[in-house]
C-alpha cells in the first residue's frame, strides 16, 4: 500500500484538500460561449447557404439570445476574476500559447460581431431616423464578410471553451486533445437547441433536428473515444475518468449528460422526425441541461484529480 | 544563472520550520502557506519505508504558469526564479488550475496569485531563502546551478536525486536528494 | 473551613473590558525597536516555547517592526537554528485569546463566574487566603506546581514563606525513573538537556525516543550529522517513526516489551564478550552478578516476548558494540509508560556501561554548567514537613518532589496530618499534565486557595480562585540559562517587547506578594535586571557584554570525557558504576532490572501510544496561530487491517473509549497507516483542548490524558505510567470529500 499526503502546511483555501479556484461562473460560460458560437456558426452559415429568407429564425431571436449569452457569459468571466479592476490587462498583451488570452480578444472579436450581426433584426422598430437607416445599409453591405468572419470566430470560441481546459497538462481530466472538439459539437448542438426552440416552422425545425442527430451521434463516439484514451493513460488519467464512469461524478454523469443531454434529446428529435408530437421545446431543454451539466462536471471533476 | 534548491530527504524530519520562518518572512495571512510538507508511505507494516520532503513552488525551467498566463504576470526572472508581477495579475486563477503541483493560492488581501518567491530579495541581497537559513536538520541547500563549485552543484552531481511529477515535463529546480 | 465547589469556568465572566478599556492599555500594536530600544536591531533571549531553551534574538525588519526570532548562532544548544515552535515564537506573543486582566472567581446566588480584577486587589486576595492557610496550619500546607522560568520565581517565595513542597510535573509524569536510574547507576542523574555525545558517536540507538518528531534543537541536528556521516542508527519504536524511518535498522516491537530487548542485548554482549572488559574493571560494579542474571535472558527468549527476529536483536548488539565506546543508547526523555520505567532506565544505564559510552568520546558527555551564584538573599525557613513525610516510605528514590504525591497530599482521603490546603500553579496545565484527571480536580477542589500563574486561558485556569495573567518570554527578564552541555554558557533573556494588556512577569508578582508578608529581603531588586547584572558581575563576565551577544561562554568546570589519568568518581554507595544497586536492594527493589509481563489489550481494544508532534510542545502551543495552522490537531493512526476490520476510512472521526468506560470529550480524525502495527493507535499528545476561551485549539482532537484514568505508579519514585489503559474505536461520522 503507498499512502501520499501533505503533512502539513498548504492549507490554502481553494487549493488544498481540493482545488476549486473555478467555479460555476467558468462553467456557465463556457456554456453560454459554446451555445453563442453553435447560434452564430449556424446563423452564418446559412446566411452563405442563402437560407436566410426561407429560414429566417437562426438570424432573428436566435442571434439575440447568442448576444445575450455572449455578455451573461463575458460578466460571469470577468465576475470570476479576482483583480476586475486589472481586467484591461488582458488587451495589453496577447500570447498565442495561453488559451486564455485569445479567448479573451475572440471575445472582444465575436460580441461586436454578433451585434453588428444583429443590427437589421435588432433595431427594426425603430425606423423612423435617417442615422439609423444609412448605418443598416452601410452594414448590409458588409454582411458577407461578417458571416464570414463570424464562422471563423465561433468555430475558435467553440473550440476555446474547451481549450481553455485541455491546455493543463495539470489536470489529467481536462488534458485532453478531444475535449476542444467535445465541447465545439457540445456547444453547437446547444446553438441548434435554442434555434429549434425558437421556431415555429416545422420544416425549418426538422432541419435542424437532422444536424442535431447526427451532432449528438458524433458527439457520443467521440465521448467513447475520450474516455477509452483516458482509461488506457497513467494512474492519474485512470482515477480522474474514473470519477466519471463510476465514481464520485457517475450518476450525475451518466444521469444528466448522456441521458438527459444526448440520448434522450436525440430519441426525441428522432420521433419528432417520424411525425410524433412531443411539445417542441423538450428536446431543446434537455440538451441545454445536459450542457450545462456536461461543463459543469468536467470542471469540477478536473480540479479534483 | 539558475538557482535552484536541493532538499536531502535522508535528513528531513518534516519539522515544518520552513513553512513557519516563510509565513513569519512574508508575513502570510493566517491559514495560508507557501511551503508544505509531504510524506510518502510505501510497504506494509512492518516493511515499511517512508520519506518526507519540504516542498514548494519548483521553479520550473518549463513553467505552465508563465506559459498560460494571459498577461505576463507569471514570468521566468533572473536567475530563473518564477514570479508574478501584482500590477498585470487579473485574478483569472489559470496560474494555479496549471501548476502540477498546487504551489499557488489567491491572496487573500489583494487578489494576486501567489506562491513561493524563492526568496529572491534576500538571495538578490547575498542571503539564503527563509525556509533554507532555519532548517535545523541542514537538508535544504540552496544554490546557482552555473557555479560548479557550488554546493548543490556537487550534491547534484555525487547524489541520487529525483524531481517531482517529472512526467509532466516542467523541468523543476528542486531536487530531492536520496 | 471549605470553600463552595469550583465550578469549572469556561468563560472569562463579567465586566470584560472595563478593566482594559479605562485604562487604554488594550492597544496590541507593538512598538517599534527605536522608541523601546533606540539603536538596537536585535534583543537577546532565550526560547521559552519549550524546555530545551535555546538562546535566540527577536529582530526587527528595516522599517522598524518587530520581525521575526531566530537562534543564536554561538549558541551550542541550537546552533542558530531554532525549531518550527521557537521560530513561531511571537504567535504567543500575539496570540489574540491570551490572559489580560487578573481574575478573581466571584459567587453570586445565580453561579460563578471570574471577575476581572485590578493587580492589587489580586494581589491582596491571595495575600488574605494565604495568610489564613498559613495561620490555621503553617506554610508547609502550601503546594506549587510549576514549570519553565517563571515557575522558579514562585519557587523562591514559597520556599522564602516556608514551604518546601513545590514540584513540577517534569519528574513524575517525565523524566524522573531515568534520572533515578542513572542516579542510582552512575552517582548523577541526567541533566536537561541530556549530555549525549551525538555527533561524535558511531552507533545512536533510539529506544523511547523519537528524535524528530520531538523537536530536541540539538539532538535531532545532531542527528542530522549522523546521517551524513552514514552513522548506524538503530530505533526501537512499535511505530515507523520519523527517526525510525532516517534509521540503519529499525526494530518493529511489540508495544510494553522494550526491557526484555534490553536485557537480550547486554545477554549478547556478555555472552559474545563485546563489552568493554577494561571499563568495566575500573568502573563497574556487579559485573559478575549482572552476568548471572542475564544467563537465560537470550536473543530467542526476548524474541518470543518482543515479536522480533532473534538474529535482528545480536545483529543491533554487535553493532553498537562495534562502535563502541562511541555508542548512545538514548536514555530517553518522557519515560514514565509501564511502572516498571526506572528499571527500565536502569537497564538502559547498565547497557551504556557495558559499553563503556559514559564519560567517552561518542557516548554521554560530562555536562559542562556554568554556575550561576544565588542573588543574596536570608536563608530560607526549614519547612516542618514536605511532600516525602506524606509519603510513609514509598517512593522511597525519588529524588526531586512527586507532583501526584502531592495531589494525594491535596486528595480528601489523606488521612495524615500533614495536608496540602493551597495551590499555586505556574505554567503548568495539570489537567493535561497528570493521569487520572479526576483525581486531581477531587484535589483541587479539596483546596482553600488555588491560584493560576499562566499566560493562556489553559483548562486549569478554570478553576482558579484567581488567575494571573503572566506576560510571555518576550516580555520579561527571566533567570540566567546556565544549561549543561559541552561547553558551559551563560544565556540572557531580556524583554523585547513591553507587557500586553495588564500582564505581567512572575517576578514581579512574587516581589508583590512577598511584600504583603514582610518578605522584601528576599526579593532584594527593583527590576530584574539588578539580579542578572549582580550574578554576572559575580561570574566575572560583563553583564553589558551578556546583553550585547546574548550568550558567552565560561570556562568548563571538568574534562568532558573522562580523564584517562585521573580516577573518576562516582556518588554511589560503592564509588563505583553500580551495575547491582546497592540503592535499589537497600530499599527492597530488585538490585538488577527485570522483565516484568504487562497486560494485553483485550478482544477489540488498542494500545493506545501517544507521541509528539515537531511543532507543538506539550498542550500549550496548540492556540499559536502558526502552529495551529501547520498542525490544528492530531489524527488517530490506525493500521489498514484494524480500518477495514472496523470499517474505518481515512478522514472517518472517531472516539476513543478506554477499558474503563471513559470516552474522549471531542473525535479526531482517523488516518490509516501502515506505520503503525495492529495492535495499537497511536495519537499526538496535546489536544483535545475543553476551554473554549482557547478559540482555536478549542474541541479540536483527543485528549490521551483524558483516557489515562488506569495509571501505572512506578514504585521505586513514584512516576506515573500512562500506558496502562486499552481503547476502542467508534465512529462518529464520516468527513465528506470537501472538509
Amino acid at each position: 500500500m503507498n499512502e501520499e499526503l501533505i503533512l502539513y502546511g498548504k492549507n490554502n483555501p481553494h487549493v488544498v484538500p481540493q482545488l476549486e479556484v473555478w467555479g460555476f461562473p467558468i462553467s456557465l460560460y463556457l456554456f453560454l460561449g459554446g451555445m453563442a458560437a453553435g447560434i452564430l456558426f449556424f446563423t452564418s452559415l446559412f446566411y452563405l447557404l442563402k437560407k436566410d429568407k426561407t429560414m429566417p429564425v437562426p438570424y432573428t431571436r436566435a442571434t439575440y439570445i447568442a448576444i445575450a449569452a455572449l455578455i451573461i457569459g463575458t460578466i460571469a468571466l470577468l465576475f470570476d476574476l479576482h483583480k476586475i479592476l486589472n481586467t484591461w490587462r488582458l488587451y495589453t498583451h496577447f500570447d498565442l500559447q495561453a488559451p486564455m488570452s485569445w479567448g479573451a480578444w475572440t471575445l472582444l472579436a465575436i460580441i461586436p460581431l454578433a451585434i453588428l450581426w444583429g443590427v437589421p433584426y435588432k433595431f427594426s422598430f425603430i425606423n423612423e431616423y435617417k442615422w439609423k437607416n444609412r448605418f443598416e445599409t452601410n452594414v448590409a453591405i458588409f454582411r458577407k464578410p461578417i458571416a464570414v468572419l463570424l464562422i471563423i470566430t465561433s468555430v475558435i470560441l467553440g473550440v476555446y471553451t474547451g481549450m481553455l481546459l485541455s491546455a493543463f497538462v495539470a489536470r489529467p481530466l481536462w488534458n485532453s486533445n478531444f475535449l476542444p472538439i467535445l465541447f465545439l459539437l457540445s456547444g453547437l448542438s446547444s446553438g441548434i437547441a435554442v434555434i429549434i426552440w425558437l421556431n415555429r416552422n416545422s420544416l425549418e425545425r426538422n432541419i435542424f433536428r437532422r444536424i442535431d442527430i447526427w451532432l449528438i451521434i458524433f458527439e457520443l463516439s467521440l465521448l467513447i473515444v475520450y474516455a477509452i484514451d483516458l482509461f488506457s493513460g497513467s494512474e492519474a488519467q485512470v482515477s480522474a475518468i474514473r470519477q466519471l464512469a463510476g465514481g464520485e461524478f457517475a450518476f450525475l454523469f451518466w444521469m444528466m449528460v448522456i441521458f438527459v443531454g444526448l440520448v434522450i434529446p436525440a430519441v426525441f428529435e428522432w420521433r419528432e422526425l417520424r411525425g410524433a408530437k412531443i411539445p417542441t421545446y423538450v428536446a431543446p431543454v434537455l440538451i441545454l441541461i445536459g450542457g450545462l451539466a456536461f461543463r459543469m462536471i468536467i470542471v469540477q471533476a478536473g480540479q479534483l484529480i | 544563472m539558475r538557482y535552484a534548491m536541493a532538499i536531502d530527504t535522508r535528513k528531513c524530519v518534516g519539522c515544518g520550520d520552513c513553512v513557519v520562518a516563510c509565513q513569519e518572512q512574508y508575513d502570510i495571512p493566517a491559514g495560508y502557506c507557501r511551503s508544505w510538507i509531504a510524506e510518502q508511505v510505501k510497504g506494509k507494516y512492518p516493511n515499511v519505508s517512508m520519506e518526507m520532503r519540504s516542498e514548494r513552488c519548483n521553479h520550473c525551467a518549463d513553467a505552465p504558469c508563465v506559459v498560460c498566463c494571459p498577461t505576463d504576470s507569471s514570468h521566468i526572472s533572473e536567475g530563473g526564479i518564477v514570479l508574478t508581477d501584482p500590477d498585470l495579475c487579473i485574478g483569472c486563477g489559470a496560474c494555479i488550475e496549471s501548476c502540477p503541483y498546487d504551489a499557488r493560492y489567491f491572496d487573500p488581501v489583494n487578489g494576486n496569485a501567489t506562491k513561493c518567491t524563492f526568496c529572491h530579495e534576500r538571495v538578490a541581497g547575498g542571503k539564503l531563502p527563509a525556509c533554507v537559513e532555519v532548517c535545523p536538520t541542514y537538508c535544504m541547500f540552496f544554490g546557482d546551478l552555473d557555479d560548479p563549485n557550488a554546493e548543490i552543484t556537487k550534491l547534484l552531481r555525487e547524489r541520487d536525486y529525483k524531481t517531482l511529477k517529472p512526467e509532466m515535463g516542467t523541468e523543476p529546480h528542486i531536487f530531492y536528494l536520496s | 473551613m471549605k470553600t463552595n465547589r469550583r465550578d469549572f469556568l469556561k468563560i472569562s465572566g463579567l465586566g470584560l473590558g472595563g478593566i482594559l478599556a479605562s485604562r487604554d492599555i488594550a492597544q496590541t500594536a507593538a512598538s517599534t525597536v527605536d522608541e523601546l530600544f533606540p539603536g538596537k536591531k536585535r534583543i537577546p533571549t532565550y526560547c521559552e516555547v519549550c524546555f530545551w531553551k535555546c538562546a535566540a534574538w527577536v529582530k526587527w525588519n528595516k522599517k522598524g517592526e518587530l520581525c521575526k526570532i531566530v537562534g543564536n548562532e554561538s549558541d551550542p544548544l541550537c546552533k542558530g537554528r531554532l525549531c518550527p515552535r521557537g521560530t513561531a515564537g511571537l504567535g504567543m506573543y500575539s496570540d489574540p485569546d491570551r490572559l489580560k486582566t487578573p481574575l478573581i472567581r466571584s459567587y453570586t446566588r445565580k453561579g460563578q463566574y471570574y471577575r476581572e480584577a485590578s493587580w492589587p486587589e489580586a494581589i491582596d486576595y491571595i495575600a488574605s487566603r494565604t495568610r489564613k492557610i498559613i495561620n490555621e496550619s503553617g506554610a508547609e500546607s502550601l503546594a506549587l506546581f510549576s514549570h519553565g522560568s517563571g515557575g522558579k520565581h514562585f519557587t523562591r517565595f514559597l520556599r522564602a514563606l516556608g514551604s518546601g513542597n513545590y514540584t513540577a510535573p517534569s519528574y513524575a509524569q517525565c523524566r524522573g525513573p531515568r534520572d533515578v536510574a542513572f542516579k542510582a547507576t552512575y552517582g548523577t542523574p541526567l541533566p536537561s538537556p541530556e549530555p549525549l555525545d551525538i555527533k561524535n558517536t558511531n552507533c545512536l540507538v533510539l529506544i523511547g525516543s523519537h528524535l524528530g518528531e520531538n523537536m530536541h534543537n540539538s539532538q535531532v541536528q545532531e542527528m542530522s550529522q549522523l546521517i551524513d556521516r552514514g552513522v548506524d542508527i538503530i530505533t526501537v519504536d512499535p511505530r515507523l517513526s520519523t527517526a525510525a524511518a532516517h534509521s540503519t535498522m529499525w526494530l518493529p516491537i511489540k508495544p510494553a516489551t522494550d526491557l526484555a530487548l534490553l536485557l537480550a542485548w547486554m545477554n549478547v554482549i556478555i555472552e559474545e564478550g563485546l563489552y568493554d572488559r577494561n571499563y568495566i574493571e575500573n568502573y563497574c560494579f556487579g559485573f559478575e552478578d549482572l552476568q548471572t542474571h542475564l544467563e537465560d535472558k537470550t536473543p530467542e527468549w526476548a524474541a518470543s516476548i518482543t515479536n522480533l527476529d532473534p538474529e535482528k536483536i545480536r545483529k543491533a548488539a554487535r553493532m553498537m558494540a562495534q562502535a563502541a565506546p562511541s555508542v548512545i543508547v538514548h536514555p530517553g526523555r518522557h519515560v514514565t509508560w509501564y511502572g516498571d520505567d526506572t528499571q527500565r532506565s536502569r537497564a538502559i544505564a547498565i547497557l551504556n556501561a557495558l559499553l563503556g559510552s559514559y564519560g567517552r568520546k561518542g557516548g554521554i558527555f560530562i555536562p559542562q554548567a556554568a554556575k550561576i551564584p544565588s542573588y543574596p538573599h536570608p536563608a530560607y525557613p526549614k519547612p516542618k514537613w514536605d511532600w516525602k513525610q506524606t509519603l510513609n516510605g514509598r517512593y522511597s528514590l525519588a529524588h526531586l518532589s512527586v507532583s501526584n504525591a502531592l495531589i494525594d497530599a491535596s486528595h480528601p482521603d489523606n488521612a495524615t496530618d500533614n495536608k496540602i490546603r493551597g495551590w499555586f500553579i505556574v505554567g503548568t496545565n495539570l489537567i493535561h499534565t497528570v493521569p487520572d484527571i479526576p483525581r486531581t480536580i477531587e484535589a483541587l477542589q479539596n483546596q482553600d486557595l488555588v491560584v493560576v500563574v499562566d499566560t493562556m486561558p489553559a483548562e486549569i485556569t478554570g478553576y482558579a480562585d484567581v488567575v494571573l495573567p503572566e506576560c510571555t518570554y518576550l516580555e520579561r527578564y527571566d533567570d540566567l540559562r546556565a544549561s549543561p552541555y559541552r561547553e558551559a554558557t551563560v544565556a540572557v533573556r531580556t524583554p523585547a517587547l513591553k507587557p500586553k494588556w495588564l500582564t505581567k512577569p512572575a517576578y514581579w508578582m512574587v516581589k508583590k506578594l512577598a511584600y504583603k508578608f514582610g518578605l522584601q529581603p528576599y526579593f532584594n531588586y527593583s527590576d530584574y535586571d539588578d539580579v542578572l547584572s549582580w550574578q554576572a558581575n559575580q561570574m566575572g563576565i560583563s553583564y553589558t557584554e551578556l546583553v550585547e551577544k546574548g550568550m558567552l561562554k565560561v570556562p568548563n568546570p571538568s574534562n568532558l570525557y573522562f580523564d584517562p589519568v585521573d580516577q573518576p568518581t562516582f556518588n554511589t554507595a560503592t564509588g563505583m558504576i553500580e551495575l547491582y544497586s546497592f540503592a535499589f536492594e537497600d530499599e527492597g527493589f530488585d538490585p538488577l532490572p527485570d522483565y516484568t509481563e504487562h497486560p494485553e489489550p483485550p478482544d477489540g481494544y488498542f494500545r493506545l501510544n501517544y507521541g509528539r508532534a515537531p511543532m507543538h510542545t506539550f498542550s500549550r502551543t496548540g492556540n499559536n496561530h502558526f502552529l495551529y495552522d501547520l498542525y490544528p490537531e492530531s489524527p488517530v493512526w490506525v493500521n489498514p487491517e484494524v480500518a477495514e476490520n472496523l470499517g474505518l476510512r481515512n478522514g472517518d472521526r472517531v472516539i476513543l473509549e478506554n477499558s474503563e468506560g471513559v470516552s474522549s470529550e471531542f473525535s479526531a480524525k482517523v488516518r490509516v497507516t501502515n506505520r503503525i502495527g495492529p495492535d495499537s493507535v497511536y495519537m499526538v499528545h496535546g489536544f483535545g483542548h475543553s476551554d473554549p476561551r482557547m478559540k482555536k485549539t478549542y474541541a479540536k482532537g483527543i485528549s490521551d490524558t483524558q483516557l489515562m484514568t488506569n495509571v501505572m505508579i512506578d514504585p521505586v519514585m513514584g512516576g506515573t505510567g500512562m500506558r496502562g489503559n486499552f481503547v476502542k474505536i467508534r465512529k462518529k461520522s464520516r468527513e465528506g470529500l470537501f472538509s
